[in-house]
């Protein structure tokens, strides 16, 4: 057990009030070095600290020892109990990783290229990725913040996970059965799309129980439409909340608010989904979006908004056909035919999470040390006309720590909030908050501290995010590994870590390095997965099912290349070109043996992909230089792998 | 055991040797390269092209049960011709030895075999006598057959679809057991090709109670059972833990998996499963092997787990492959290996009994020599399981019931004539009261038609003649692989014998040797048809004194061929042509090879002029039945008067009666003549004697009692003691 | 004068006239088993060291076979070549054998052939027994 764990205990989750205030100089520090001298509204240094934890049980370090033990180091062959969705960050990739052990099982290739799978090489995955006229790649950066997955019955369903793009403001989709994106739909009217969450059912029809609807949220305000109108006049930026349809992935429409989006979160009876707003001051400049006390939580109710589409009560802006309806503060101040509803929040807000009981949307303060709690049932009431004011269905504001971001639960109501600038995870109590907050003073809703290494932004506990929390564990996503791992230069990796939260305390239990840089992620049980060994190969078009369809095909200067690979060979052991032809190459892999991948690459024409079991993928390309050259399978996939070659001729 | 098995070389080449002018077998015992049951290149190391013609190239083995395909035509532009399959590596079937006949089959793309071959055998009746050439013409009626008609040895029934096959005749046990191999072969590889097309059964109703057993009551109803294999059985050390321990059970039925699964798991596994797809968990919770081998990783079969139900088996791809994430059900053992495996085949139904197999390899310690070994466990959903209970299961008969139904008659009868027998013999003594020295006809004319039946009926009609062969057969089968299936698809032998180990601990081997044995009631008939044609004055015994010298040679013979029976029963078998009941019976006196004919016949010639010289002086069988017979419960009669009487010891036949009057029983054949004289007071001496005695003195001739005498006529002194007493 | 209606003259082991059943069926049980007597010992000495050699031998024989270690040929082998010294050991120990039906009580004097049927015979039964059951138990493989 690490030292910093006994202290942890000893200190028996109280801060220890010298390192904190070492941390909150050092932020200070930090933030003043970056030319700046605001306040932070509450986060003075002489305050009390939160209210602390009960005493500690009489053997503190027994019991996580106990509950400890569930092991995550597995053995050889033993598989682990969690799938963990993690978004990569500006690699722009979908990871998928094994828990408790943190192994890294997968990358899916979404945004970006991707060397390995011929992602962005083969015109399955361009279609999907979307090109510029001349067929070439429309985008190839992107920055992949949140992932979520479709639900049902309020807990996850395996059918799709959604990850964002948050500079070019691309929603990608997940198919779970094969773990590649099959869709990617760029949100119009917005820029910085940030949050996403999908619905959990529907709002009107009892039958959907299922997610048919994905929300996002836009960070940066620009103006409608962004085409070099009103560039020099912030005061006409705006900022959008969109709702992408599940199947389809069509927008279906967007609402026009005031001040900016960040996370998105959805309730459990479909009814609201809502976004945490840092700059309702709709400010340009840091300053200028820290400048209010109270930034806010934005509920959206969807039922009313998707009313409004159909009665016709929209606009589009630009050459966007999707529905906007008006969503601004000024426009919906009768609360019963109100779409928004704008619930205050103390100062520049992060992070708006659900709690798996269904009860309330819990928002961090991030520059305020406060959780807000807010009681979805009142915001409802609020939409009836029967709460006189949106913030009465604020049900607890409490102080929890320094710098909280993002919110966890561990289905015995309890939450896990990160506090980015003192380094911990804090676990509190909401029932016992919301008492506090009532007046109860002698509610100790802290229950346990935990230091982290270092910074942490997103936290999340395995199967937090649904009605099936299971309080198993909870991974943090620690911002600095600064010392955690052998140095590799100035680049750090991330630092997830995995904490045991099945007990009353939290225990640290590993460190897991990440290349940067995942924001945020998920944690689902297994049995929620099906994925498919082998592709279907009526799936693909193009696939050449028949051994006889092998061959090389011209018409004029257009050439087909049709072949298909079945270990150890390729069906073509060579084919022949013309220096000029434009060639369209398509292979089948007709191995139907799960794990037997076969790759194709063809030196200097900057081709390779692999195709999959019963996969077929094709490239176009220009034959332009003269020569032999011999493409072979780059994927392991025989004994006779080596000799597993074609010969493309081309002849001048 | 080396030095052991240079000397059965040794003497067996010797014997080879001496033996070479006979048509000798050469597929016998032949010795087959290790490869051949293991190689995936199987036609590397068998005759691959000789039984499919026109296949120029062959795959490697593959499927399960293996096979390989034949195909026309150069690389390229190969065609699939049709399939070779080794026997062995399909079914285990013994034959008459014990062991099976590896036979390699061909079958064309139609399901049609096209050639038979059997690459090594070790069946003792096809090594002298029976040519191979026998069963090379028998697996020749299979040319041009569809794997899938009914084939049956016998007559053909059209009106029951049974296509009927000659047999080889004394070899019925070998070709049933042949046409087993050949039609299992046969099926299994045309079911896996889709020749033949699976069975469909109907799909089970599963009665859905909402009960959630726990492991200890699934384990109790059978819905989940185990399968283990001890390291002794794959030729491995013995040890505490096993080889491999196995769980295993059926998954649709939502109580079972519900209960195995929980209830998410097994919904979401069921909503995987497509019409007529069944699931089964496997956990090992005991030994090192795995269930899953590396088959999977190389060609995506899993070759080490299979499911059978009736003809059809099931084998899992790796896509047939789905995570076992827990076992839900309270008390479920640890375990280190799992899987869920799904049946993708409407032929599968969960109502019907079904077998989960562990095919593995048995390692010899002696040689390093690999064969397959299965290990399987049958399944059957509990009744209470199934809504209306699990349903009717009509198995075929098994090869020997099927022998035994068609036959009935003729075992009635002869079942008939044994137990007659026996009885005539039990009461033989009203039958030798009634016969005199002059007249014996109340016994002979039961035993001469006992010789007439057994000759006409049992030997030449039903060829049930007993064989040393048999004992050594037992022994063989006591070693190796004892099936009582097997001795009893040749009902006449099995029946025969149960007469003979009890008639030989009751009365001794004479009943069986000198009233119902074919050859010896032959021997003996020739004998009394010579002495009544006129062929008196030739004939003779030996005497007494070479008689006493020779009767042992008999002993030495069987001894002799025990012996070598431990070092090659092979060879033993061979030996036993110094019977010559398989030329005078199964194959007939002019089909078989000059020599075997002289022999039988030199010793029926000479039976004409001395009684039965083959049983007396070289019968190993009737040996091997003499020295039990030494304590049979029940001997003849004596008196103390014989000890000097020479008049039966004159009269018998078999030279049984020593100078003494001492009946040796081991030699005895029960002709009864000596019972005869033992109540003729016409013929026994002191009977005789007494009977003139009292004729003179007017005495009443009183019957003669059990112990051979006149009851004594004593009635006064007991009435005198009587009066005195009073 | 010999009696005609025995094979051999009777003999008359020393257990033949107790009254027991128990006490007969156990001394018989005993006799089947252990061919030695006290009265044989002393007259076939050299028989006897021979005897002590073979049986030491064939107990280990047994007892590698029943680990496992021996192959079946062997132990038949052993078995007959055992059978054999049996025979002589008894001519000079125990030199009867019974006559008539089993459950009766009617012994009579061995002579060579009687005495050969009678261990084989019953050697036979034991070997049998004992194989099936070392079979049956694993502790023997017997591969054709």
């Amino acid at each position: 057990m690490s030292q910093d764990q006994n202290k942890d205990h000893n200190l028996d989750g109280q801060p220890d009030p010298s390192r904190r205030k070492f941390l909150n100089t050092a932020a200070f520090a930090g933030l003043a070095g970056a030319g700046l001298s605001v306040g932070l509204s509450a986060c003075k240094q002489e305050q009390a600290p939160a209210p602390a934890a009960p005493a500690a049980p009489a053997a503190p370090a027994a019991a996580p020892a106990a509950h400890g033990t569930a092991g995550i180091h597995l053995k050889p062959g033993e598989l682990d109990t969690y799938y963990g969705f993690w978004s990569g960050g500006h690699t722009g990739d979908f990871r998928v990783l094994g828990l408790p052990s943190g192994r890294e099982i997968h990358r899916v290739p979404c945004f970006v290229p991707d060397a390995l799978t011929g992602w962005g090489i083969t015109n399955e995955s361009k279609k999907i990725m979307g090109t510029k006229p001349d067929g070439s790649l429309r985008y190839t950066v992107a920055d992949t913040h949140h992932t979520h997955a479709s639900y049902k019955d309020g807990n996850y369903d395996g059918r799709y996970a959604w990850i964002n793009d948050k500079i070019n403001s691309r929603l990608a989709r997940i198919r779970l059965d094969y773990f590649i994106c099959d869709k990617i739909t760029e949100l119009p009217n917005v820029q910085g799309f940030h949050g996403i969450f999908p619905d959990k059912r529907d709002p009107v029809d009892p039958a959907i129980n299922y997610t048919t609807r994905v929300f996002c949220g836009s960070e940066f305000q620009i103006p409608l439409p962004n085409a070099g109108k009103d560039v020099n006049d912030p005061s006409k930026y705006r900022s959008m909340f969109s709702c992408v349809d599940a199947e389809t992935m069509e927008v279906r429409w967007q609402v026009l608010i005031d001040g900016n989006c960040d996370l998105a979160a959805t309730s459990y009876d479909g009814k609201l989904a809502a976004t945490n707003q840092y700059n309702t001051e709709s400010g340009v400049l840091y300053p200028e979006m820290m400048s209010a006390e109270r930034d806010a939580c934005l509920f959206f109710n969807v039922a009313r908004i998707e009313q409004a589409v159909k009665d016709g009560k929209f606009k589009t802006y630009g050459d966007s056909k999707v529905p906007v309806v008006d969503g601004t503060r000024e426009s919906n101040k009768d609360p019963k035919t109100a779409l928004t509803c704008t619930v205050s929040v103390p100062k520049n807000p992060h992070g708006v999470n659900a709690s798996p009981d269904g009860k309330y949307f819990i928002c961090a303060g991030k520059l305020s040390p406060t959780a807000t709690v807010i009681e979805l049932a009142k915001v409802l009431e609020w939409f009836e006309g029967n709460l006189e004011s949106a913030d009465k269905a604020i049900v607890a504001e409490v102080e929890i720590g320094l710098g909280p971001l993002h919110t966890a639960f561990d289905g015995r109501g309890n939450a896990y909030t990160t506090l980015f600038l003192d380094s911990q995870v804090v676990k509190w109590n909401v029932d016992k908050a919301i008492k506090f907050s009532a007046g109860d003073n002698t509610q100790q809703y802290v229950v346990d501290r935990l230091d982290v290494q270092y910074q942490p932004g997103h936290i999340n506990a395995s199967q937090s995010e649904t009605a099936a929390a299971d309080g198993k564990w909870l991974c943090v996503g620690c911002k600095f590994s600064k010392d955690r791992y052998l140095p590799v230069g100035p680049l750090h990796p991330e630092n997830e870590q995995l904490i045991d939260i099945s007990g009353e305390k939290m225990v640290l239990m590993a460190d897991h390095p990440v290349r940067p840089e995942p924001h945020d992620f998920i944690i689902m049980k297994r049995e929620l997965i099906n994925p498919k060994q082998v592709y279907n190969i009526d799936e693909f078009p193009l696939a050449i099912k028949d051994p006889k369809e092998s061959g090389v095909f011209r018409e004029g200067k257009k050439v087909t290349v049709k072949m298909y690979s079945m270990a150890p060979a390729f069906s073509l052991t060579e084919f022949k070109l013309k220096v000029g032809d434009e060639v369209t190459l398509i292979l089948t892999n007709l191995d139907k043996v799960e794990d037997l991948t076969h790759g194709f690459a063809i030196p200097k024409y900057n081709v390779n992909f692999i195709v999959n079991p019963q996969e077929t993928a094709s490239v176009t390309f220009k034959a332009d230089k003269p020569g032999v050259f011999w493409c072979y399978c780059t994927h392991f996939c025989h004994a006779l792998h080596l000799e597993m070659r074609s010969r493309m001729i081309v002849e001048a | 055991m080396n030095f052991l098995a240079a000397l059965r070389n040794i003497l067996l080449s010797v014997v080879l040797s001496s033996t070479a002018s006979l048509a000798l077998a050469d597929t016998y015992e032949a010795k087959l390269p290790d490869e051949i049951n293991t190689a995936p290149e199987l036609c590397k190391y068998a005759p691959c092209a000789e039984v499919l013609p026109g296949a120029t190239s062959f795959s490697e083995r593959k499927g399960q049960p293996r096979y390989v395909e034949g195909y026309a035509g150069e690389a390229g532009k190969k065609k699939l011709v049709g399939y070779v399959m080794l026997s062995t590596d399909i079914t285990d079937t013994p034959a008459y030895s014990g062991k099976p006949v590896i036979t390699l089959i061909g079958m064309d793309t139609g399901g049609r075999f096209v050639g038979v071959k059997i690459l090594k055998h070790s069946e003792p009746i096809l090594l002298l006598g029976i040519p191979e050439s026998a069963l090379i013409r028998f697996n020749q009626q299979y040319l041009g057959q569809f794997v899938g008609n009914n084939i049956e040895i016998g007559q053909s029934r059209p009106e029951e679809n049974i296509i009927g096959l000659d047999a080889i005749s004394g070899a019925t046990v070998t070709v049933i057991a042949q046409n087993q191999v050949m039609m299992t072969s046969g099926t299994a590889v045309a079911r896996q090709v889709g020749i033949l097309k699976p069975t469909i059964r109907e799909q089970a109703k599963f009665r859905d109670t909402g009960a959630k057993p726990d492991w200890a009551a699934l384990v109790r109803e059978g819905a989940v059972r185990r399968l283990a294999v001890a390291p002794e059985q794959v030729g491995l050390e013995r040890g505490g833990e096993p080889f491999i321990e196995l769980w295993f059970g059926y998954l649709n039925h939502p109580d079972l998996g519900r209960a195995i699964l929980g209830e998410g798991a097994w919904r979401n596994l069921m909503a995987r499963l497509h019409e007529g797809e069944h699931a089964l968990f496997v956990i090992r919770s005991g030994g090192k092997e795995s269930f899953k081998g590396s088959g999977f990783v190389r060609g995506g079969i899993y070759d080490r787990v299979q499911v059978r139900q009736g003809a059809d088996s099931f084998t899992f791809r790796d896509l047939d492959a789905v995570n076992l994430y827990g076992i839900d059900a309270v008390g479920a053992p640890a375990y280190s290996e799992s899987s869920i495996f799904i049946i993708r085949s409407k032929a599968f139904s969960g109502a019907y009994p079904w077998k989960f197999v562990f095919l593995g390899n048995r390692v010899d310690r002696a040689t390093g020599a690999r064969s397959f070994a299965n290990f399987d466990v049958e399944y059957w959903l509990p009744d209470q399981y199934l809504e209306g209970g699990r349903p009717e299961v009509v198995k075929p008969d098994a090869p020997w019931v099927r022998v035994w139904k068609t036959r009935a008659v003729e075992i009635v009868l002869f079942a008939a004539l044994l137990v007659s027998v026996a009885t005539v013999y039990a009461f033989r003594e009203k039958l030798t009261r009634r016969a005199t020295r002059k007249n014996k006809w109340p016994v002979n004319a039961f035993k001469y038609s006992a010789w007439v039946i057994s000759i006409g009926f049992v030997g030449f009609g039903m060829l049930a003649q007993p064989s040393i062969t048999q004992v050594l057969t037992w022994f063989h089968a006591l070693l190796f692989q004892w099936k009582w299936e097997l001795f009893l698809s040749d009902p006449f032998i099995f029946l025969f014998w149960i007469f003979i180990i009890i008639t030989v601990f009751v009365w001794g081997r004479g009943l069986f040797c000198g009233w119902l044995c074919p050859f010896g009631s032959l021997s003996e008939l020739l004998y009394k048809v010579g002495g009544a044609v006129g062929l008196k004055r030739f004939q003779f015994q030996l005497p007494r004194r070479w008689h006493n010298r020779l009767k042992w040679v008999k002993y030495g013979v069987f001894f002799g061929l025990l012996a070598v029976s431990f070092f090659s029963l092979g060879l033993a078998e061979k030996l036993a042509e110094v019977e010559p009941f398989k030329t005078t019976f199964l194959v007939g006196l002019f089909n078989r090879s000059w020599p075997y004919t002289l022999f039988a016949a030199g010793l029926l010639g000479l039976s004409i002029f001395t009684e039965r010289p083959f049983c007396k002086y070289l019968c190993p069988l009737g040996a091997s039945l003499a020295m039990p017979s030494t304590f049979r419960w029940f001997g003849l009669k004596r008196k103390q008067e014989c000890d000097s009487c020479k008049a039966c010891a004159v009269g018998c036949g078999s030279q049984a009666i020593d100078e003494n009057g001492r009946i040796d029983h081991r030699e005895c054949l029960h002709c009864l003549d000596c019972m005869v004289l033992y109540t003729d007071d016409h013929a026994c001496p002191p009977l005789a004697q007494e009977r003139k005695r009292r004729t003179k003195a007017g005495l009443p001739i009183t019957p003669i009692g059990a112990d051979g005498y006149y009851i004594p006529i004593k009635p006064v002194p007991v009435r005198a003691d009587a009066m005195a007493k009073n | 004068m010999v009696n005609p209606t025995m094979p051999t003259d009777p003999a008359s082991p020393p257990y033949a006239q107790t009254t027991s059943l128990v006490r007969l069926v156990a001394a018989e049980a005993w006799d089947h088993l252990w061919p030695w007597s006290r009265h044989g010992f002393q007259r076939q000495r050299a028989l006897q060291a021979a005897g002590m050699a073979l049986g030491l031998a064939a107990t280990v024989v047994w007892v590698l076979a029943a680990m496992g270690q021996m192959q079946a040929g062997a132990v038949i082998g052993w078995w007959f070549g055992w059978s054999v010294f049996e025979v002589f050991v008894r001519l000079g120990s125990k030199p009867y054998v019974k006559d008539g039906p089993w459950w009766g009580r009617r012994y009579r004097v061995a002579n060579t052939m009687d005495m050969v049927c009678y261990v084989g015979f019953k050697n036979l039964l034991i070997g049998a027994t004992l194989f099936i059951a070392l079979k049956s138990l694993g502790f023997l493989v017997v591969q054709g």
